[in-house]
């Protein structure tokens, strides 16, 4: 899929879930994402992930990919990917509608 | 909601974080979400999950944390003032929504074991010292001087249960040295707290005395 620059709003939303740091919550991993990012080296607490996802969805213009992977019912979902030093790359759902739902899986690229 | 409880595997990193040190199972509670098709992590999963990690890697839990703080009666914010790192870190440390690091967990660690003082810690960050802290000093001083003087062969000592007044004389130590463990002598120090102590040095040369000889005494109310 193309890369497209990713939409503000969608990027505001998303950076004021992953700043309160709610995981669990706000921000849910699913048991898979949890394995992956065990295993990923110098990963370690769930925490150490929002804030560099946060600065590149902070960043001028950054780009990712929508993703086909979506809730059925909501139709505003995105896929970004993006990598952090050692190569992460983050996959969010989230819909504007819902307050409290956004969804954040970790994976390797 | 339908949940379930599995197995997990914490990996848990060695000391630069570039291997897998040690590997502990644990059970998390997990979650259906029906619109993902798929489990997720309860926030109760989580916390199991980083507390096991945490314990395994010798960090103090977040509930230990608090213990320490509370033992001191400080709040967040003296505490982030203390280890020199703001009152954010540690109230993020005390909630579990952080960790600390390694190196700043050892200096935590010795303070919660006692390892370190805490008016050490309060020098280093320009905060005044405990008062309780110098107390502490001064029991010390008075266990010490109590062991001294019962296992000193050359003191005579009256100690009697009820009796408030304390006559013992040496020539083992200086009487300088004496009276200023006496000054620090805690009014905490169970046996010593309502008592009246006197301090006799012996004259030099005189290596003996008599029963009820008392000289050069000088006297130190406790209760003063």
């Amino acid at each position: 899929m193309a890369q497209q620059v990713i939409p503000e709003p969608w990027r505001k939303d998303v950076c004021a879930i992953l700043a309160t740091e709610a995981t669990g919550t706000l921000i849910e991993w699913k048991i898979d994402a949890e394995k992956r990012y065990q295993a990923t080296p110098d990963a370690l607490w769930n925490y150490e992930v929002y804030q560099p996802f946060i600065d590149f969805l902070s960043s001028p213009a950054p780009t990712g990919v929508t993703s086909r992977w979506i809730r059925p019912q909501e139709k505003p979902m995105s896929f970004i990917s993006l990598s952090r030093g050692s190569g992460y790359m983050g996959k969010f759902c989230y819909a504007p509608t819902g307050n409290e739902l956004s969804f954040f899986q970790h994976t390797h690229p | 909601m339908k949940t379930k409880q599995e197995e997990f595997e914490v990996l848990v990193p060695n000391i630069d974080g570039t291997a897998v040190a040690e590997r502990v199972k644990v059970m998390i509670p997990l979650r259906w979400d029906d619109e993902l098709n798929d489990w997720l992590l309860t926030p109760e999963a989580h916390q199991i999950i980083e507390d096991t990690k945490a314990r395994h890697m010798g960090l103090l839990l977040p509930v230990q944390l608090k213990e320490l703080r509370q033992r001191y009666g400080y709040t967040q914010k003296t505490m982030g003032e203390l280890f020199q790192v703001g009152e954010k870190s540690w109230t993020r440390w005390e909630s579990g929504k952080h960790r600390p690091s390694r190196v700043i967990n050892l200096l935590i660690r010795a303070l919660y074991e006692n390892k370190v003082s805490i008016n050490y810690l309060l020098k280093r960050a320009g905060m005044p010292p405990r008062t309780d802290e110098a107390a502490a000093e001064k029991e010390k001083i008075a266990t010490w001087l109590l062991a001294a003087l019962v296992s000193n062969p050359f003191a005579t000592n009256y100690f009697a249960e009820g009796v408030k007044v304390i006559h013992c004389h040496t020539k083992t130590h200086s009487k300088s040295v004496f009276l200023k463990a006496l000054s620090n002598i805690s009014v905490q120090q169970p046996i010593l707290a309502r008592s009246t102590i006197e301090v006799g040095v012996k004259p030099p040369g005189l290596l003996s005395s008599k029963a009820g000889q008392r000289f050069d005494y000088e006297n130190v109310n406790l209760l003063a």
